[in-house]
């Protein structure tokens, strides 16, 4: 049987740093392995993106929907959120240049910084956002594994699992 | 007259073989310049399935386990794809 102590405790901790909750309920191999998984795989796809992929804004040429998935990693994508409060406010960026939003033109037509970072690093810009996200929903199983447990844990009360009817000769 | 046909049909078939296998060499140095992505893929299995895994079981020889078979399963699905629509673009 797992303890999961406080689950509720455990899924918001597992949400702000990947094996965070698993750490708490004491379960360390699994707190190592989605911190090194999620969290790897979300520093990673930072580094690809040259540390511009992981950014809010709900601007008219750029709505960043994919936020939302990158937002599932916790706190290593909240600085994301300060950034665009910032850049709101017309404050310079606190993480130099990361996490904040590219600059974009109120039109199609005129090349912005958003254009050039897709130019100079396409691959490295796809497959960063792609990794960030791919990280992000990763740490929802992990939180609700945090949360719930195992899907194919050990029953609480042994005894309790389902055993074939008994056959009749 | 029958057996000058039958040769040209072979001679065709032969022809369209060799196509098919020259397009099929000319897209090695395409996978080689793509490697990148490819090694970017195999990454993506690996912690995909063990991620998945390891939100099914607790113990972690059966997570490895577990992880393995998700991460071959998905694998059989990219190359079947991959053939799939090699052979379908190969034939339009």
């Amino acid at each position: 049987m797992i303890d999961l102590r406080d689950p509720r405790l455990a899924a918001v901790l597992a949400w702000l740093i990947p094996g965070a909750g698993h750490l708490y309920q004491r379960r360390w191999p699994k707190a190592a392995l989605f911190f090194i998984c999620i969290l790897g795989t979300f520093l990673y796809g930072m580094v690809l993106g040259e540390c511009r992929v992981v950014y809010a804004s709900w601007r008219p040429n750029d709505r960043r929907l994919q936020f939302v998935c990158q937002l599932g990693v916790g706190l290593p994508s909240l600085p994301a959120v300060v950034e665009w409060v910032r850049q709101r406010n017309g404050k310079p960026p606190l993480f130099g240049g990361c996490y904040r939003a590219p600059q974009v033109s109120g039109s199609t037509n005129i090349p912005d910084e958003l254009d050039r970072l897709n130019r100079d690093n396409p691959l490295g810009w796809d497959l960063g956002t792609v990794y960030t996200m791919i990280a992000g929903l990763l740490n929802l199983l992990a939180i609700y594994d945090a949360y719930a447990g195992p899907a194919h844990a050990v029953p609480a009360h042994p005894g309790q699992e389902k055993r074939p009817p008994p056959r009749r000769t | 007259m029958r057996c000058r046909h039958t040769q040209a049909k072979r001679s065709a078939l032969r022809r369209a073989v060799r196509d098919r296998m020259s397009s099929l060499f000319a897209m090695v140095p395409a996978l080689a310049r793509s490697w990148f992505e490819l090694a970017a893929l195999v990454h993506l299995i690996a912690v995909v399935s063990l991620v998945y895994s390891g939100t099914r079981r607790e113990a972690m020889r059966e997570i490895l386990y577990g992880a393995l078979r998700s991460g071959l399963w998905i694998s059989g699905f990219f190359v079947l794809f991959f053939v799939v629509f090699y052979l379908v673009a190969a034939w339009l």
